[in-house]
């Protein structure tokens, strides 16, 4: 009696909706802090065509590149895991949440070695 | 006992936010969708599309001036940037105020806070703005 009830508060039990919802809102922090940086990084176009050619330049070494790939992963698993969330305020597909889930994250994995196979090419050029 | 135990959780839960909920939530959906159609423009088309030139020994980088000022040649690219910058800074920093909303920010605490982030993406805009204008200037 007392369990199945309480069941519905233990939400740090990590269940896959459980891991969906922490990931979405972790990876919506990331981007946040993410589109900021790139805003002011982008900004220092005011400092004129060298400065703006000098400083971009250091975002071309192989790491960043991969870190490139990755982002881009990101922002396909919470582009993807937030149509999932606006289906369900839709009251779509709420019984095949689970399987939803794992569509959105191993398309956004499919993405992430897309373009990891992209920054490749150039990395080994 | 297992139902007093849930009526006190349900007490202690945050109370629905009271006025305007209607529209951060509707907005959060809408720049949503709208961003993944402009982010994949984005990507595909300032770093696809360059990663391909870069091979080919068309560009001598990634990101360089002169491109992204040849681009904005096509006011096509003014309303995507406009509309990317206005709709990934709404939809990150109300995000953000949901998350808090999550954890029980109400009241004055709740008007800080959307007055603090509104200030942020208010600074973040003009200075995106800024930022393009120097691409044609």
């Amino acid at each position: 009696m007392y369990k199945p009830v309480d069941a519905q508060f233990q939400a740090r039990a990590m269940r896959t909706g459980t891991v969906a919802w922490l990931l979405q809102r972790l990876s919506g922090i990331f981007l946040t802090i993410y589109l900021i940086i790139h805003i002011i990084v982008i900004g220092n176009s005011v400092r004129g065509e060298d400065a703006f050619d000098d400083l971009l330049g250091i975002f071309e070494n192989p790491l960043m590149l991969v870190l490139d790939a990755g982002l881009v992963g990101v922002v396909a698993f919470h582009a993807l895991n937030g149509i999932r969330l606006i289906l369900f305020d839709l009251a779509i597909g709420l019984r095949y949440q689970k399987v939803l889930f794992w569509i959105a994250f191993i398309v956004a994995l499919g993405v992430f070695i897309g373009s990891a196979v992209a920054v490749r090419n150039i990395i080994v050029d | 006992m297992a139902q007093v135990e849930l009526e006190e959780k349900i007490r202690e839960a945050p109370t629905p936010v009271a006025g305007l909920s209607f529209w951060p939530w509707f907005l959060q959906r809408v720049t949503g969708g709208a961003l993944l159609i402009l982010l994949t423009l984005h990507i595909v088309v300032n770093h696809i599309f360059n990663i391909a030139e870069v091979e080919d020994d068309i560009l001598p980088g990634l990101v360089i001036f002169s491109d992204v000022a040849d681009r904005f040649e096509t006011p096509a690219y003014w309303v995507i940037a406009l509309l990317l910058l206005s709709f990934a800074l709404f939809h990150g920093l109300n995000g953000i105020r949901n998350i808090l909303l999550d954890y029980g920010l109400r009241g004055t605490g709740d008007k800080i806070v959307t007055g603090a982030l509104l200030g942020v993406g208010m600074a973040a805009f003009t200075f995106g703005i800024i930022a393009l204008a120097a691409f044609i200037a």
